[in-house]
């Protein structure tokens, strides 16, 4: 049989997707080989570096260029899928207006704040900056200085920033954009089980009787994952899907029970499942009696809004938002007996059949269910609470930490675990789950880092919204932002973000590989080497860690944040930055740089050259000597090791296609908390919640409280805002892709018909979305992916042309202080 | 890039399809110019399509994701080629 190029280029599509969809092709057609283009390639592996599901990808470089990706077949994660931004990575890095070379505003070859952006040499950048933070540290002190970071930071970019900020300056003033996206979820974990990230892992999928999914819109932004519990609803016909959201989306296509509640009634929903399951006595009495504690949460907490809004004095108990009271079993009963399937339905628009349906999945002792959730539940201004609640009810019916038993907070960055959470990129946190305000914790830093005492300040500093605030008011001068968009994901950019960047008081430098919104409201811009222009690690929702190698150059003169960091650091002597008692008892730190301090302090530098496995290219190795990435990371290893936060040796994380932590005697983790699967859980305990001091995860009594904003009058319908499938946060990266970009172009505003109608508009007229902060214009669709109901609107916030984060309220959980990004009040008019 | 050859461009998906609607996507998927079907079972499909450009493969790929009864549809494998003249 003759075959064409055409023909054979089929065949070999076809039998690529037969392997990984685990389908047999008669045998004529299986084996060919592949194309002779094929083996001029270079293939290794790299994490995808979108979102938080982590999958593996097979990269290809061709002269000194990626050209091609594919799914890792060997991976675990995706067993050899991607969906469509994953298969389009190759091209990320290849946009026409990538940043090729520091820029400072300048007029007549000076800076200027209100001058043109100028290309400057490193050196010129640098000097500007040190200049800045110099002059701003002897002024105000070094709660004056700060730093915004991501999840997308490698492991050891994050490490390397917290030990600038923290243990160089002497800062707490860095948090990372996962405040706007995880917070609430640590704040879950950490209220609840005293330790940070899932129990679980991504194998619950494949032994869960039913999904639950919370808010998660899981077919559009966790797609690989999606195919896996595809997969097992098809194959295994008792299991269900329930999805629930505030509007109908593409994950409803599969779902057995489809929810939508009105915005906010999240929290008295999972209050009557916990009811449900009380009065029809399906409580795990053992489990309860043994594992858990009850707790009463403070309430009336207030918006996490400026202490001036009326909102804010109107709340009691906004400085004890955190506390609670102990409470026993009858207590929680009596307090969650209020929220009856009558009340609960009419609050939140859910007939009860369907209430009592969804409980059900709880309730029956037969069925292992799985929970899922991301930001429906996080991006709330009751967010932790939203969290407690889930574990509440999982902790209930002992449905946690066995397989397919899973409430699984599911994760929006590629590190936002293994980077932003688990390094303590967080304004009040430090590596491993350890926090600056505990003298214990400041201490083991101190020594790990090898630095006086003293230099990490108890105080924790500005979070995320905080720090835009403090700019527009003047307390922060010297900002630097790295790896993400913040102008354009902050929330009530017109009234907070973009006075506090352009405020006269201030510099602000911005680190990113593409022309931004951030970047226009900066004063310099660095460029960034990104991706496998750089060695990395990431780690995903299923604390699983990820290296990769670099594989190519970045262009012109763009530099990681890595070297960026270290660069910087050499700028600063102790005697500019610590305080002179500090200096005193500790002389022979004086005269030091940073750089000195940070990272020749006889752990970092400790790995040769030689130790890098020289098929590779790493930069920063080369650049500083020694092999940064394995002295920082091995650094950090301390603070885990021991502590249930094991990570393996760096070497071996090259090897393999990801771990799961805690890995003791090399093994992984795939279940914490259970005995057999946890090593950390002590003999005939069967479980133990290890985080908390006796070993009991605590069941939090939290009531409904309303949203601080609600549609009235004048405006007059809920504004939710989010992803979509072919873009990545802000854009970008994937806007860069012609096919992404053609696929999704420009946000729209979804709405119902007849909320259409109603406002005399058709599909695709242009409309403005007025909030009480500002407006954007956009066009109106009725039909598509997302189908809102009766009195919400739902705009994606990927369009730098469409500034949603113009209109949305910077109302914050109070306790996570992550923005609720999900419900405001709008208008939509005619344009 | 060069605009004078031709240009064949062919990836294969993963199509996850509610089985009771399977014979119906099968069919829709047929009627498509670019696109042929592979191997299935019943709630799995494998497609591949062809085009001129990475673009006309976008839009066959929303085509099929839009059929009702289509969950998910992932790709996996693209190959490229530039075609010699009167190639087919």
């Amino acid at each position: 049989m003759s075959m064409n190029r055409r023909e054979f280029m089929k065949a070999n599509a076809a039998i690529a997707a037969a392997g990984v969809a685990g389908m047999a092709l008669p045998a004529s057609a299986s084996n060919l080989i592949t194309s002779s283009e094929q083996t001029k390639l270079e293939w290794n592996k790299a994490p995808c570096r979108f979102c938080g599901t982590g999958c593996s990808v097979i990269v290809a470089t061709r002269d000194g260029k990626v050209v091609a990706t594919h799914g890792d077949a060997k991976s675990e994660v995706n067993k050899g899928l991607n969906c469509v931004k994953g298969y389009f990575l190759s091209k990320i890095m290849y946009g026409r207006d990538r940043l090729q070379t520091p820029m400072l505003r300048m007029t007549d070859g000076k800076y200027d704040k209100n001058g043109e952006f100028t290309p400057v040499s490193w050196d010129t950048a640098f000097d500007t900056m040190a200049e800045k933070w110099k002059k701003t540290i002897k002024a105000k002190g070094p709660t004056a200085v700060g730093m915004f970071g991501s999840g997308q930071w490698t492991v050891w970019e994050g490490y390397a920033a917290v030990k600038l900020m923290k243990a160089g300056f002497g800062s707490n003033n860095i948090d990372p954009n996962a405040r706007h996206c995880m917070a609430s979820a640590v704040g879950g974990f950490m209220r609840t089980f005293g330790i940070d990230e899932p129990m679980g892992c991504y194998d619950d999928m494949e032994a869960a009787d039913a999904f639950v999914l919370w808010g998660s819109n899981m077919a559009e932004m966790h797609p690989i994952l999606w195919t896996r519990v595809t997969d097992r609803r098809l194959s295994a016909p008792h299991v269900k899907v329930a999805v629930l959201s505030t509007f109908q989306h593409r994950s409803f296509d599969l779902a057995d029970l489809p929810i939508v509640f009105t915005p906010q009634t999240d929290l008295a929903m999972l209050n009557f499942i916990a009811n449900y399951i009380i009065q029809n006595d399906k409580v795990d009495k053992d489990f309860i009696s043994k594992h858990v504690n009850f707790r009463k949460g403070e309430t009336d907490i207030g918006y996490g809004l400026r202490a001036s809004h009326p909102l804010q004095k109107k709340a009691k108990n906004v400085s004890t938002a955190g506390d609670s009271t102990p409470i026993d079993f009858e207590e929680f009963k009596k307090f969650v007996a209020d929220y009856d399937v009558e009340s609960v339905s009419k609050l939140s628009g859910v007939p009860e059949h369907k209430l009592i349906e969804l409980a059900e999945l709880y309730a029956d002792p037969k069925k292992k269910v799985t929970s899922f959730w991301t930001m429906g539940f996080n991006q709330h201004t009751r967010g932790v609470w939203c969290n407690n609640l889930i574990y509440n009810i999982h902790l209930l019916v002992g449905k946690i930490s066995t397989p397919g038993n899973s409430p699984f907070s599911l994760t929006g960055q590629p590190s936002a675990c293994g980077t932003a959470r688990e390094v303590g990129t967080f304004s009040h946190r430090l590596p491993a789950d350890m926090e600056v305000n505990n003298p214990k914790h400041r201490k083991i830093a101190e020594d790990i880092w090898n630095i006086p005492e003293g230099i990490i300040p108890p105080k924790p500093g500005y979070h995320a919204v905080e720090q835009n605030r403090r700019l527009k008011d003047g307390d922060l001068n010297c900002y630097w932002v790295q790896v993400n968009n913040n102008m354009q994901a902050a929330a009530n950019m017109n009234e907070e973000g973009l006075p506090g960047y352009r405020n006269p008081d201030n510099f602000i430098v911005v680190s990113d590989a593409y022309p931004t919104v951030t970047t226009q409201a900066g004063d310099l811009i660095l460029p960034s080497a990104m991706w496998v222009e750089k060695e990395g690690a990431y780690g995903n929702a299923e604390r699983r860690t990820q290296f990769w190698h670099q594989m190519v150059q970045a262009p012109g003169e763009s530099m990681s944040d890595l070297w960026q960091l270290m660069e910087f650091s050499k700028r600063f002597t102790t005697d500019e930055v610590w305080s002179k008692e500090v200096l005193a008892a500790n002389p022979e730190y004086k005269g030091k740089t940073l750089f000195e301090v940070l990272f020749q302090n006889g752990n970092v530098e400790k790995f040769p050259l030689s130790d890098a496995d020289p098929k590779f290219m790493n930069n920063e190795a080369k650049h500083f000597g020694f092999y940064v990435q394995k002295g920082l990371f091995e650094e950090y290893a301390q603070f885990g090791r021991g502590h249930g936060h094991d990570l393996a040796d760096f070497d071996r994380y090259h090897e393999e296609h990801g771990l799961r932590w805690p890995v003791v005697d090399g093994k992984e983790t795939k279940w914490r908390y259970r005995e057999g699967a946890d090593p950390y859980v002590k003999a005939g305990k069967g479980f133990e919640f290890y985080g908390k001091p006796d070993g009991k995860a605590i069941i939090f009594a939290l009531p409904y409280e309303p949203a601080p904003e609600v549609p009235d009058e004048e405006f007059d319908i809920w504004l939710s805002t989010g992803r979509v499938l072919e873009h990545w946060h802000s854009g970008s990266m994937t806007q860069r892709v012609p096919e992404l970009y053609k696929a999704f172009p420009d946000a729209v505003c979804f709405m119902h018909p007849d909320d259409a109608k109603k406002r005399g508009l058709r599909r695709g007229d242009e409309v403005k979305v007025i909030s009480r902060r500002g407006e954007i214009k956009t066009r109106v669709e009725t039909r598509g992916r997302n189908k809102p109901p009766i009195g919400l609107v739902f705009v994606p916030w990927f369009d730098a042309s469409q500034l949603i984060n113009k209109v949305t309220l910077d109302a914050t959980d109070p306790l996570s202080k992550q923005t609720d990004f999900k419900k405001c009040a709008v208008k939509i008019v005619k344009a | 890039m060069t605009m004078s050859k031709k240009e064949i461009h062919v990836t294969s998906l993963i199509v996850q399809v509610q089985p009771e609607q399977m014979a119906e996507v099968r069919q829709k998927i047929m009627a498509m110019e670019n696109a042929e079907l592979s191997v299935n079972n019943e709630m799995k499909i494998v497609v591949v399509i062809e085009g001129p450009t990475q673009r006309s493969l976008m839009d066959d790929i929303s085509t099929i994701n839009a059929i009702p009864g289509v969950l998910t549809a992932t790709m996996v494998y693209h190959q490229s080629e530039e075609l010699e003249e009167g190639e087919e």
